[in-house]
């Protein structure tokens, strides 16, 4: 170590010390330990500023909200509980209506579709093997990405 | 990921109290208590865990991101992540420790999204300019109050790249350990150290700059 490097890691050990002599009476409010010790007096205004706590935080009720959301996972994380309950009635609103129209369309034109259905649903027609594969080509397809969806999560864990 | 440089040679830590070791055998069987009580599904251990270490959670999280929407949202990511994982908590180290490396490694992951880099300034002066601009249009005769250095300062913390604003803040104002630190972070604790000199000591030349005394 030539004597540059040396007189370097002096001073950043002697300056060090003093950065955390700073700390330390900021800490305690102590400001009198500092009157002897100008470098360390030259560090107490930064390590006050350090200490001032952050202008933002979180809500009030914050923990007691977090509570809740693990308790009821299926609830939409952001929404309020009365907000979710809403949205599921008019899910299940929606539902009924379109269940009651297909329904009367059905009633209505059932007679003119039922027939060529049929026709195509039949075991032996090739309309309806290839309708088959497709089908299960979409539910193998699907359930493999969510495979890999899950994989993916606890890959990345915490 | 860390682009800052360790001192040439290791600073000494503050001294350590001579009853840490019981204190922190105490500390670690109240952490495992409160884990199992949370994992047992405990009637308010959740919302426990979540008060005793919220404010740690976004001291990280905020002075990493810094936009306080995100920020509330990413502590709520860190505690569903905390309440998903906490079996995996084995309680050989603090549930402090634990849950500060869930929010450094979700706040990480957001500014990596977003291409915001941990470190932005790649070398002494850059950082010194970073530092200098934090203080533009300062006026030097009111610089001699306390309130216009507090501002002064706080400006130039602002301006500190993500990594060195957390450290100084869980060190000054959550006073953590070095070593503490080092484990959330997973950089190394002389990284940590030189981060906290260097930091301060430009904190101190932006002040003592504006205010016209000799660095």
């Amino acid at each position: 170590m030539n004597t540059n490097e040396f007189e370097r890691s002096a001073l950043d050990e002697r300056e060090w010390q003093a950065q955390e002599r700073a700390r330390i009476a900021a800490r305690t409010g102590d400001g009198a330990s500092l009157a002897q010790d100008p470098l360390a007096a030259r560090y107490r205004r930064v390590a006050d500023a350090l200490r001032t706590p952050l202008p933002d935080a979180l809500p009030a009720d914050f923990a007691a909200r977090m509570a809740q959301i693990v308790q009821a996972p299926a609830a939409p994380v952001d929404a309020p509980l009365g907000e979710a309950r809403f949205e599921s009635g008019l899910m299940r609103g929606l539902i009924g209506v379109f269940a009651l129209a297909g329904a009367v369309v059905a009633a209505m034109y059932g007679a003119q579709w039922l027939p060529p259905i049929l026709g195509l649903l039949r075991l032996d027609s090739a309309s309806a093997v290839n309708w088959a594969l497709a089908l299960a080509a979409c539910v193998g397809t699907s359930w493999g990405l969510d495979r890999l969806r899950h994989h993916g999560k606890a890959t990345h864990a915490a | 990921m860390d682009g800052g440089r360790p001192l040439d040679r290791e600073l000494p830590a503050p001294p350590a109290l001579p009853d840490e070791a019981p204190d922190r055998a105490i500390a670690l069987a109240a952490d495992r208590a409160l884990a199992e009580a949370v994992l047992a599904g405990a009637p308010g251990a959740f919302e426990r865990l979540v008060k005793q270490y919220q404010g740690l959670c976004f001291h990280i999280i905020q002075r990493l991101v810094r936009q306080p929407d995100d920020t509330r949202e990413l502590c709520q990511d860190t505690f569903l992540r905390v309440h998903r994982y906490l079996h995996q908590y084995r309680g050989e180290s603090s549930l402090q420790g634990w849950i500060g490396q869930v929010a450094y490694s979700v706040a990480r992951r957001h500014l990596e999204r977003k291409r915001i880099p941990l470190q932005d300034a790649s070398d002494a002066d850059a950082h010194q300019a970073l530092l200098d601009g934090a203080t533009d249009g300062f006026d030097l005769e009111a610089a001699h109050s306390d309130e216009e250095s507090a501002r002064c300062l706080h400006a130039a913390i602002e301006m500190l790249p993500p990594v060195q604003r957390m450290v100084l803040t869980l060190y000054h104002l959550d006073e953590l350990p070095i070593g503490e630190i080092a484990s959330m972070t997973g950089l190394a604790e002389g990284t940590i150290k030189s981060h906290l000199f260097r930091s301060r000591q430009r904190l101190r030349q932006v002040l003592e700059t504006r205010m016209g005394v000799a660095a």
